[in-house]
């Protein structure tokens, strides 16, 4: 944080030399806002001597006590604070001198998080989006990616479905890796790799999106994806403060499935004469027999407080959620405790925080199949027997989904806690040294049991699992960061060490033939099943060793320049390519500041910048250099079982970095006192060396599949940010926001000098029935690209035609196919608003992904008229003549969207100093109020995940439209 | 003290630097397979891989044949038309990575690598143990040289990138032939439970047996003779007879079986890869009949044809093998399909791009244990004495000798009939006669296309396949998998595809 730790030093600098200096002139005056109220804290700074500075009291006064030296020189002061207009005043002859500031709609002087620092907004050479408490999205927010879908140009947030339970996937400029994670690194207060789910939405003060290589190669290791920083509230000095903040929610499913009903099913086998129909008496609506109206509920209490040497911070949040489907619960503690202690002078400083969070959930994805019993069931089949048991079938993919939901226990829960300790201090006033060791550890657990009863679970009568997991992470920083300024050169720099392992654990035991269900998962040796590998455990580590540097340096403020190296040391790599290096450059021109410029008022800020940067990747698994021996089934010898070893992997000793290297050009913008800002931005991302789990030849290797750095994908993309404050009285306040990015995303080539290949088909069995290739990895197309057949139309009997691709005069499925869309989108936008009246206030977010084809895979398999009246059908099912069902163009429809993601209207409640209340704040909330789109299954938002995606697979979780009712108050 | 403080920051700094990898559940290769448990525990993945014989492929392969079909119902088993196809011969290198792949060299290279090892350990028996793995090595080159012809021939474990080119068909015979020709002496001749599921010398004659027995249609010139050597061989040996009950071949348990020589002992626990025939066939609602407990139910796939089913006389004994009719549950109610029909399975399928759910007669030849998962605890017979007795009733037939080769088919299908009179008993043995018979003893053992092909029946139209395959005979050949060409350029597709 090297702009606060400037502005500390400053005022360092002058407490300490007070006493020894003769102070030859003193001013002294008030700060008020435009309402005449007092501004505490202002900065008060002699422009041209910035070691004169102070701050204003609780009154809005300030002493300011120059030296003979600074007297001589000073003759403009500047006035500044958070979130005001900063004001600049001559010298006056009187020794008194007021300032009013007035409020800024967006202040340069804001302060962006970057990596281990912080600057000026107008300091920036990077590309970095922060994203502070007013622009958070409102109403069901359960953490730090919901509090930002949207908000973001290029950062696309894709929830697919509502079950609670599920985390959403993040993309930040395009897919850049074949192999594992391709969501951004995640830094929670200073530690790397956090899960996001440690932290309350609560709790959180700003998210900080680095986008641009420069921003980000300070992470080197593990930021090809972008990087967001996270910054939780901390402790501010003054009056203890108690706060609660808190909502209810209750939620509904945005839309379901338009199926045959019994009477309609009664009807249609009536009509046809088809005696061999069997109804099995009942009338159920199988979508409504496993939903409920959902809810969530969140409730926080925090206090913060302190005084000029401490300050602390402690809160606790509760979240509920009840998803929309039976017995879908996850419920949440989180807990957030920070103190910072001054010693030395204010030179030594403490900063010491804990995180934890407590969450346990019935997950019920473990059976992704229960949408599809849902939605494959006979509308007549009863859900009970007379006698009250569950009514079951047992037939393939026609399990009853309440006794499923009721019976099968598949409960999980976590704790994940996070310790921080941190000392910096500060040798010189341009030169400071700080430690910090940070220790978290993840503790999971699962049971699972599915009871005799069920139809999963009968086979083995009854089956129960429990698995717990550890991961421990352990994280040594240690680093020295200088700040200086000689006349109009500005210098900062910081040069770090960092250490970090994880160890991860794993045991996990199973058991079958249970006498009761009544233990279920609880006491596994009452089963009687115990067989070969139903115990086992594993562990493994990873390392990362890095050594970082970073130089900022300006001239003036107009020119700017950054520049980062980072070498990371990664055990997973081979032993000669352990090593990367991860280099960046930025340059920054302030435009604005130019003499030439100083005559356009109405300019605030423009600023062009340009950065080039490396960045990399190493999210594979432990040990994919070595050659090792695992356990590898069993061998039969002498009528008996043992168990045998073999090697587990083709060791590939050469593994290396994958690397990002991505060229930025940004220009900044600010006009009318901040009325008018934002960014344009086009980018150019080229990801080399990509690591793939490769096919290789058998032989000379042991297995067809090895991990390897093969190939490249790029990205290129253009962002635009333009926000406003169109309206800004005394009463009355609107800001708005609009960003656009659109990004094309081309896999380059698959190859590399050791193999050559041009395409990968992927995606068989994603649909049942249809266990064919979905999607197709090939160069010189994008990620997510379908390939299946080409329907031309329909004929009059209602059969679908396709496509003889390659013209022999028949259409044959496997020869015939073609590219058939994509997933991924070709431009996102979004719009916010933000309106405050007096004392009201409001805000919406229309969220929008734009041009992405989505194969619905529901509507594939739910149209098969011949399937009917044996299982359900869609009812636009009938329309339909009974076929071949293909995987076609037919069933591939725009996935584009555009979301009312969240209006929220409210009130501040405003008191007398003499009512202990300080604040009071009410506010209604709906999320997802309606979704524009021409998808005709559920909702195109579907999963974006992994190499397979953009398939509404018959399995869908429906969204959820909740309305909320939220409090906050604090005294 | 000066030196200490130099050792103290070069300690420090090795430390802050040091990147190793600890290793926890895995073992390092350098520590491991030092001792007799541990060695083997090493050589067992090379007979672990026998495993993968009957794997997802084995069964679909299997629809190239004139008996067993799986027809598309509805959605169900539909999977684009591919298996359809299959049956049709329209073979295609892309469908052949999902549906078709016979390369085996994951199972090679890991006998190899085992080879490898022990060159240089003490071992008790070291002769045998490395005569059965390359026979076992054999055994698997056998099965590519018969379904995907001609493949790189890999001994050594080591980073060559092999290649096929150049390579004929009748190159991997010889070295098949010659490998095995010089090992099978040192296999162990023990019958005992020691050797059950292992390879030993009989094994060894067998296959050679079917290398010669298909010499012709590898190299273009029969080995009758040698081929009817290696029978006699076996049956000489006396280890082997025919069961009175054909069924005990089929039982969980049957290590009792005199009949099977060589075996994979599939294992619910301990050694499974897709030898569920039963779930794939039974139907949806059959759960209801047996007393089983299939993980994922019963899927309704795979049957007969009818021209195959009717090549049984009524009175064989081996219809038992099937089931078709009305289904009952345990109760003793008739069941029924999920439209509610009778579940009444019938020979006939009118529309096999489109078949009902009850069409098509149901395999049930291997006992179906009370309480069976999915995968059979059964153990499947690779090689069965019968089969050596019908390939030496063949060789003596194509030398001449009808007589010698009819008593032999007789003896064989006796058990199956009570009387076997003269009503049932073959009067002349005609190459059709005996093909049919192969056919009908050996149903999904995996021969059928093997034998479709030597006795040139292959590419001629049979139900639902209604056009003779293309004369250039690129179809008597699968093609390699186009993932394995992908991956090596140095390997050439077989012609026609």
């Amino acid at each position: 944080m090297f702009l606060k730790s400037k502005l500390l030093s400053a005022v360092a600098a002058v407490l300490t030399a007070l006493p020894a200096m003769a102070q030859t002139r003193e001013i002294r005056g008030t700060v008020t806002d435009s309402d005449g109220l007092p501004v505490i804290a202002a900065g008060v700074q002699v422009v041209e001597a910035p070691k004169a500075v102070t701050v204003t009291g609780p009154d809005g006064k300030y002493v300011l006590a120059l030296s003979a030296e600074q007297a001589k020189v000073a003759r403009t002061i500047e006035f500044s604070c958070l979130g005001m207009k900063s004001v600049t005043l001559p010298v006056p002859v009187s020794g008194r001198l007021d300032a009013v500031l007035a409020p800024d709609a967006e202040s340069l002087q804001d302060i962006v998080v970057i990596g281990y620092g912080a600057v000026r907004k107008k300091d920036l050479t990077g590309s970095v989006v922060n994203i502070t408490q007013k622009q958070f999205n409102k109403g069901v927010v359960t953490s730090a990616t919901d509090m930002i879908a949207g908000q973001v140009a290029g950062l696309v947030v894709t929830k697919a479905g509502g079950d609670p339970t599920t985390e959403a996937t993040l993309r930040l400029r395009g897919t850049t890796s074949l192999l594992g994670g391709n969501g951004p690194l995640v830094v929670i207060d200073g530690v790397p790799g956090a899960s996001m789910n440690l932290v309350s939405p609560e709790d959180i003060a700003s998210i900080s999106v680095l986008k641009d290589a420069s921003a980000a190669a300070i992470y080197g290791a593990r930021s090809a994806n972008g990087v967001i920083i996270i910054t939780t509230k901390k402790g501010e000095e003054g009056k203890a403060t108690v706060s609660y903040n808190g909502y209810f929610a209750v939620e509904k499913a945005e839309k379901l499935l338009d199926m045959m009903t019994a009477e309609d099913w009664r009807a249609y086998v009536a009509e046809n004469n088809i005696t061999s129909a069997i109804d099995y008496g009942a009338s159920t609506d199988w979508q409504k027999v496993v939903t409920r109206l959902g809810s969530s509920q969140s409730h926080g209490v925090s206090l913060t407080g302190g005084s000029g040497k401490s300050q602390y911070r402690a809160s606790v949040t509760y979240l509920n959620r009840k998803g929309i489907m039976k017995e879908n619960d996850l419920q949440r503690f989180n807990a957030d405790v920070s103190f910072v202690q001054k010693a030395i002078d204010d030179r030594l400083t403490v900063n010491f925080s804990f995180m934890g969070s407590y969450e346990d959930w019935k997950d019920l994805s473990y059976n992704g199949d229960i949408w599809s019993y849902v939605y494959n069931l006979n509308p007549t089949v009863p859900v009970y027997n007379p006698d009250g048991s569950y009514f079951q079938l047992f037939t393939y993919m026609n399990y009853n989904p309440l006794s499923e939901i009721e019976q099968v226990h598949m409960d999980k829960s976590r704790h994940y806690s996070q310790g921080r300790l941190a000392v910096d201090f500060k040798i010189l006033p341009w030169l400071s040294a700080g430690v910090s060791g940070a220790l978290s550890r993840n503790n999971f657990i699962s049971g699972y049991y599915t009871p005799s009863t069920t139809e999963t679970g009968f086979a083995t009568s009854g089956l129960g699992n429990r698995t717990t997991s550890v991961s421990n992470m352990r994280l040594l920083e240690a680093n020295i960061t200088v700040d200086k300024d000689i006349d109009k050169h500005h210098i900062g720099a910081i040069l770090g060490y960092s250490w970090q392992q994880y160890v991860d654990e794993n045991f996990q035991g199973t058991n079958r033939e249970f006498t009761t269900d009544a233990f279920a998962y609880n006491n596994l040796s009452t089963g009687n099943d115990l067989q070969d590998g139903d115990v086992g455990s594993y562990k493994s580590s990873s390392k990362l060793i890095s050594f970082y540097g970073r130089v900022n340096y300006d001239y003036a403020g107009r020119y700017l320049f950054t520049g980062t190296l980072r070498s990371d040391g990664s055990s997973k790599f081979g032993k000669n390519n352990r090593w990367g290096l991860f280099p960046s450059a930025s340059v920054a021109w302030r435009i604005s500041s130019e003499p030439f410029m100083k005559g356009l008022s109405w300019l605030d800020d423009l600023k062009l910048r340009v950065s080039y940067g490396v960045t990399g990747n190493q999210d594979i698994g432990n040990y994919r250099t070595l050659a090792i021996y695992g356990p590898w089934g069993y061998y039969f010898n002498n009528g008996k079982f043992y168990p045998q070893y073999a090697p587990t992997q083709n060791p590939n000793p050469n593994l290396r970095w994958e690397k990002t290297a991505q060229l930025d050009i940004g220009l900044d913008y600010s006009f009318f006192d901040g009325r008018l800002r934002g960014a344009i931005e086009y980018y150019a991302k080229r990801t080399t060396d990509l690591l793939y789990d490769y096919d290789v030849p058998v032989p000379p290797y042991q297995y067809s599949v090895m991990t390897s750095n093969v190939g490249e994908v790029s990205n290129k993309g253009f962002e635009l940010t333009i926000a406003g404050t169109p309206v800004m009285t005394r009463d009355f306040r609107w800001d708005a926001s609009f960003n656009f990015a659109r990004n094309s995303n081309v896999l380059v080539s698959l190859s590399n000098e050791q193999f050559q290949r041009d395409k990968v088909y992927l995606g068989s069995y994603s649909i049942r029935g249809l266990a064919e290739t979905t999607i197709i990895l090939e160069e010189g197309l994008p990620l997510g690209t379908f390939y299946g057949a080409k329907c031309l139309g329909v004929d009059e009997d209602g059969i679908l035609l396709y496509e003889d691709v390659n013209g022999d005069g028949k259409f044959v499925y496997a020869d015939d196919r073609t590219y058939i869309g994509c997933a991924q989108p070709d431009f996102t936008a979004n719009f916010s608003s933000q309106f405050s009246y007096k004392n009201f206030f409001a805000s919406f977010l229309l969220r929008g992904v734009f041009g992405n084809d989505v194969i619905n895979g529901t509507s594939l398999y739910l149209s098969d008229i011949s399937r009917y009246p044996g299982e359900n059908v869609l009812r636009s099912a009938l329309k339909k003549t009974a076929q071949t069902m293909v995987y076609s163009s037919y069933y591939v429809e725009d996935g584009s969207f555009l979301r009312l993601d969240n209006i929220q209207i409210g009130y501040n409640f405003t008191f007398k100093p003499s009512v202990p209340i300080r604040s009071l704040r009410l506010s209604l909330t709906a999320n997802n109020l309606f979704n524009i789109t021409r998808y005709t299954g559920i909702d195109p938002e579907v999963s974006q995940s992994g190499l397979v995606f953009g398939i509404d697979a018959r399995d869908y979780y429906p969204k959820t439209r909740s309305v909320s009712l939220g409090m906050s108050v604090s005294f | 003290m000066k030196k200490y403080l130099i050792f103290t920051v070069l300690a420090v700094m090795t430390a802050c630097t040091n990147l190793d990898e600890e290793l926890y559940s895995v073992i390092s290769q350098d520590n491991f397979g030092k001792t007799a448990a541990e060695i083997n525990s090493l050589i067992g993945p090379a007979y672990g891989s026998i495993c993968e014989y009957v794997d997802g492929y084995y069964w679909y392969g299997m629809c190239s044949g004139d008996d067993y079909i799986i027809p598309s119902r509805g959605y169900d088993w539909n999977h684009g038309g591919v298996f359809r196809r299959i049956h049709e011969h329209e073979f295609n290198a892309l469908e052949a990575d999902s549906y078709y792949n016979f390369w085996r060299f994951n199972a090679v290279t890991n006998i190899n690598k085992v080879l490898e090892m022990i060159e240089d350990v003490e071992l008790s028996d070291k002769p045998r143990a490395i005569a059965e793995l390359r026979s076992l090595r054999a055994w698997w080159y056998f099965f590519m040289l018969d379904r995907i012809g001609p493949v790189p021939i890999v001994t050594k474990f080591d980073d060559t990138i092999p290649t096929n080119k150049g390579l004929t068909r009748k190159d991997v015979y010889d070295f098949t032939v010659s490998e095995l020709e010089e090992v099978v002496e040192s296999l162990s001749e023990d019958v005992t439970p020691e050797m059950y599921g292992k390879f030993n010398k009989w094994a060894g004659y067998t296959l050679l047996a079917k290398l010669y027995i298909n010499a012709e249609i590898y190299t273009g010139e029969p080995q009758w003779q040698k081929a009817l050597d290696a029978c006699n061989k076996v049956i000489e040996s006396g280890a082997y007879i025919l069961e009175p009950d054909n069924d005990t071949n089929f039982k969980v348990e049957c290590e009792n079986s005199r009949e099977n020589i060589f075996v994979i002992p599939y294992d619910y626990e301990h050694f499974i890869c897709y030898f569920i025939p039963y779930q794939m066939s039974l139907h949806y609602n059959q759960v209801d009949q047996f007393d089983i407990r299939f993980d994922g139910g019963c899927w309704n796939g795979p049957c007969f044809t009818e021209s195959f089913m009717k090549s049984y006389d009524p009175k064989d004994k081996r219809l038992g093998w099937f089931l078709y009719g009305q289904q009952y549950s345990k109760k003793g109610e008739p069941l029924t399909d999920r439209k509610g029909n009778p579940l009444n399975f019938t020979f006939e399928i009118a529309d096999y791009a489109n078949a009902t759910e009850v069409e098509g007669a149901r395999i049930f030849k291997w006992e179906l244990e009370k309480g069976s998962y999915n995968h059979l605890n059964n153990d499947f017979a690779v090689f069965r004495y019968v089969d050596v007795l019908l390939m030496k009733a063949e060789c003596l037939l194509r030398l001449g000798d009808e007589k010698g080769a009819r008593d032999i088919v007789n003896e064989c299908r006796e058990r199956n009939f009570a009387p076997y009179d003269a009503s049932v008993q073959i009067k002349t043995l005609t190459l059709d006669e005996l093909l049919a018979e192969r056919g009908r003893e050996l149903v999904l053992e995996g021969w059928r296309r093997n034998d479709l092909i030597r006795f040139g029946k292959f590419t001629e139209p049979f139900d639902f396949k209604n056009t003779q395959d293309n004369a250039d005979g690129h179809t008597l050949l699968f093609p390699i998998p186009q993932i394995v060409i992908d991956s090596n350029p140095g390997i050439v597709q077989n012609p026609g595809y």
